[in-house]
């Protein structure tokens, strides 16, 4: 796992047919009052492969910490994959600590609505590919 | 009485009420009006005994505030500036929130009744129904009548205590905690904001009733005239910056609203 | 059953009596004293040659303080009538005088007594049970009775070589439930392990098998808030529950062991088509406790939840969860954990769920909150979450904070105490999952964690 800095940060990843990536971070909050949110956005392609986990540390002298790690996943095709690991170890108590994950598909509402607009099945994909990306 | 003498609250280490004197008499409504960030609120959570809240007095110094006679806040002709936000709900204290908060998982049957069973253990408790016992039943049918008076929506009191209420939802479940609870002097956070037309006459119209019939001294906190049409005050008192600027009957409030804060 | 009350013994018993430790002569004794059909002593044996060899668990607590060859392996119900009420502990004494349990009770919890006396209540309900075709009664009398249904169930949900303490289980288990529901049959009322008198409850090393024919439905509510003593450092129960084609099983725990105590768990559960399994696990108590009730949804529109309530005060790690494996379509899964940590107690939520290719349109939602009441204590979220196919939605959130300050003073106000307000603050949050239980358990189950935090603020 590499150590990552607290910021506020999103991550993108576009995974393609065939690929594998794997995002493997440790966030540690050592000193008082840090704050910072982490958002892990990926989509996958059919037979792409995506490992994604994420472990927020608070340590014992990390009062006042305030933190936040999000996965969102978004599968495409019906051999993608994915495994989604957010990991919390809070070591004391005046601190703030969540985390999100969410993996699905296409929202069909959201493909529907694009349709409907005349553009075709495989550009409406594209677009909200591209907008959850964005 | 509630008797508040040369207050000073800081929060944070900044000075945000500076120098406040006031009284509020049993069964007086009195005022406090002010533009934003004149430290209405602040007055409000300093006389509930909030944490956050640093009450000191403008004359000693902190180290001598365990003296006798160095009170800052009495009520009743009791000291209450170093007493916890319990005891000065059992000395008949009622802060109405501004932002009332959600507990989730407290069912709001069974809050009111453990806040009406502590009340009654105290030996001056007037409750607004007697006899002070009351079965769990009797009970339930008194929350039940107390929440058609607000016109509260009965299908609520099923709920955690103020969990997915709306704003206006929320300040009707303080008033009828309020009403359960029967305070001898209350406190009203900015009751008004974010309240409908129908809402907010219900509200303080409930109120000046329970106020007049168990005689409760009341502090209205408010930006706006409106609420004092139906909750009629004896004495406004204008804040500005944390200082008490100008005092006034009834007259103040429609001047106020007439004119402005900044011309007064 | 009766004899080891009148202390009739064969020969061997007086000689290990008094043995600790394990070896393969302890295994063939156990089997021999419950006049065991070969198969399940050549199974034992088995188990004790994969559980020699095994590893221990590489992730979870720390389980280096246990020391396999220090217990008793197979404690008689007699053995358990040597105790004496001075031997039980002061505070354990204290907290069954603060939840009001009555004497007789309480000598049973306390490992005094053998069993509770209560053939007269409850015989009458076994009778209403057995008229409508259920069976509900030791494993041990189950192995005995009805063979051949044993024998087809046990051990195929979880194998021997499952992990290490499945494999101990099945060389030494003795006690636990076994329960039968014919087909459509609901009962109507939950079964609880205490009717089972004539067993020694509440065993270490418990075996419990369960199957819940089409169409039926069944609660199962074992083990008991208020704090058991015990001797034994290691309790490894394993629980295998079928659920068949449309039926329904809650099972209930609610665990308060002695804080001397091992507890590691193996609990599993296939659901058929349009079954409905219901996990519902309270941890309060032990040492160290390792367990992740699982449910394997192999019929389309199976759904499995688990709802755990977990409380670590001092010296306790609770690391507990649950998985849920999707292997058919629209199977759905949930699972709810609360947990809270007090006095440099630690809890951990260790969860999976596993979405098999094939598994179209399957839904899972995970939702872990987690209250940390001091600066000493810790809290821990380890999920796991493996999406093998991709038409599919998971949801999975974890939230750990403290109590929030706003909302102590905002129940202060209204006249409760600081611990009051923590108080029922506490029990706002585990609302979720008490009001899933039996009234006596929820009303016990608040006020022993109102008594263990007492002394926990400042």
């Amino acid at each position: 796992m590499t150590k990552s800095q607290i910021t506020n940060k999103i991550i993108k990843y576009l995974v393609k047919k065939g690929e594998r990536v794997v995002w493997d971070e440790v966030i540690v909050y050592d000193k008082n009052n840090l704050e910072g949110e982490t958002e892990v956005r990926a989509v996958v392609e059919d037979e792409g492969s995506l490992k994604l986990k994420g472990k927020i540390l608070i340590q014992k002298d990390a009062i006042g910490a305030n933190a936040f790690l999000r996965f969102k996943v978004l599968l495409l095709g019906k051999n993608a994959r994915a495994e989604v690991d957010p990991e919390l170890e809070i070591l004391t108590n005046d601190v703030r600590a969540s985390h999100a994950a969410s993996v699905g598909q296409i929202d069909l509402e959201q493909l529907f609505y694009l349709m409907s607009r005349g553009i075709n099945k495989k550009e409406s994909i594209k677009l909200i590919v591209e907008a959850f990306l964005a | 009485m509630i008797e508040i003498k040369k207050m000073v609250v800081k929060v944070s280490g900044k000075t945000i009420l500076d120098g406040i004197n006031l009284t509020v008499k049993p069964g007086e409504v009195v005022a406090i009006m002010g533009p934003n960030g004149s430290g209405k609120s602040t007055l409000a959570y300093a006389l509930a005994g909030h944490p956050k809240y640093e009450i000191s007095n403008f004359q000693f110094p902190i180290s001598n505030k365990k003296k006798k006679n160095n009170w800052i806040i009495k009520l009743d002709g009791k000291r209450i500036d170093d007493k916890s936000p319990d005891e000065r709900a059992k000395a008949g204290l009622f802060l109405a929130n501004q932002y009332p908060m959600s507990i989730p998982g407290l069912g709001i049957y069974s809050f009111l009744w453990q806040t009406w069973k502590k009340r009654s253990q105290i030996s001056d408790f007037r409750s607004q129904k007697d006899p002070k016992v009351m079965s769990l039943v009797e009970f339930r049918k008194y929350v039940v009548e107390l929440a058609q008076s607000l016109n509260l929506n009965l299908e609520l009191l099923g709920r955690s205590l103020n969990d997915g209420f709306s704003g206006g939802e929320k300040k009707k479940m303080e008033i009828l905690q309020m009403l359960v609870f029967s305070p001898k002097y209350l406190v009203l956070d900015e009751i008004d904001s974010g309240l409908d037309v129908d809402a907010l006459k219900i509200i303080a119209q409930s109120v000046a009733k329970v106020a007049k019939e168990k005689n409760i001294g009341v502090l209205v906190i408010t930006h706006y005239n409106r609420i004092l049409k139906y909750l009629p005050a004896d004495k406004v008192v204008i804040l500005e910056k944390g200082k008490i600027i100008k005092t006034g009957g009834k007259k103040l409030a429609e001047e106020i609203e007439e004119i402005g804060y900044g011309k007064i | 059953m009766a004899k080891y009350k009148y202390g009739f013994f064969m020969p061997e018993d007086n000689v290990f009596k008094a043995k600790r430790g394990l070896d393969e002569s302890v295994v063939r004794i156990i089997s021999n004293i419950k006049k065991e059909p070969e198969w399940m002593l050549d199974n034992r044996l088995a188990a004790y040659q994969k559980f020699l060899k095994m590893k221990m668990p590489s992730w979870g607590a720390d389980l280096s303080g246990i020391d396999f060859a220090n217990i008793f392996y197979y404690v008689k119900a007699s053995q358990k009538t040597e105790k004496n009420w001075n031997d039980v502990p002061a505070d354990i004494k204290t907290t069954y005088d603060r939840l009001g349990i009555p004497e007789a009770e309480k000598e049973y919890l306390g490992g005094v007594k053998a069993q509770y006396e209560s053939e007269v209540v409850y015989g009458s309900l076994m009778k209403r049970f057995s008229d409508l075709g259920i069976i509900f009664c030791g494993m041990d009398e189950a192995l005995e009775k009805y063979p051949k249904l044993v024998k087809e169930y046990f051990g195929t949900l979880i194998p021997m070589g499952d992990n290490k303490f499945a494999a101990l289980n099945t060389a030494v288990w003795s006690g636990g439930s076994f329960i039968y529901v014919p087909k459509n049959v609901k009962v109507d009322m939950p079964l609880q392990a205490y009717f089972r008198i004539n067993s020694a409850n509440m065993g270490q090393f418990e075996r419990t098998l369960m199957i819940i024919d089409e169409g039926a439905f069944v609660h199962y509510v074992e083990g008991c808030s208020a704090p058991v003593y015990s001797e034994s450092s290691i309790h490894s129960a394993v629980v295998e529950i079928f659920v068949k084609k449309g039926a329904r099983c809650r099972y209930t725990t609610i665990q308060n062991w002695s804080t001397n105590v091992y507890n590691l768990v193996t609990k599993r559960a296939k659901v058929e088509t349009d079954g409905v399994m219901e996990w519902i696990d309270g941890n309060l108590g032990s040492k160290i406790t390792m367990k992740y009730p699982s449910v394997v949804l192999v019929g389309q529109r199976a759904h499995g939840e688990i709802l755990s309530v977990a409380v670590a005060g001092r010296g306790q790690h609770q690391d507990a969860g649950g998985k849920c494996i999707h292997l058919a379509p629209d199977t759905t899964s949930r699972i709810i954990s609360k947990s809270i940590s007090m006095k440099r107690g630690r809890a951990s939520y260790r969860g999976m769920i596993m979405m098999a290719p094939g598994a179209k349109n399957a839904r899972s939602k995970v939702v872990c909150d987690a209250l940390i009441l001091d600066k000493k204590s810790r809290s821990d979220t380890y999920p796991v979450n493996k999406i093998n196919e991709s038409e599919v939605t998971l949801e999975h959130e974890a939230t750990v904070s403290k109590i929030g300050e706003e909302q102590i003073f905002y129940l202060m106000s209204r006249g409760f105490t600081d611990h009051e307000a923590e108080a029922m603050i506490i029990n706002g949050f585990i609302e979720p999952i008490v009001k899933e239980l039996p009234m006596e358990y929820s009303v016990e189950l608040n006020r022993l964690i109102n008594l263990q935090m007492e002394g926990s603020v400042g």
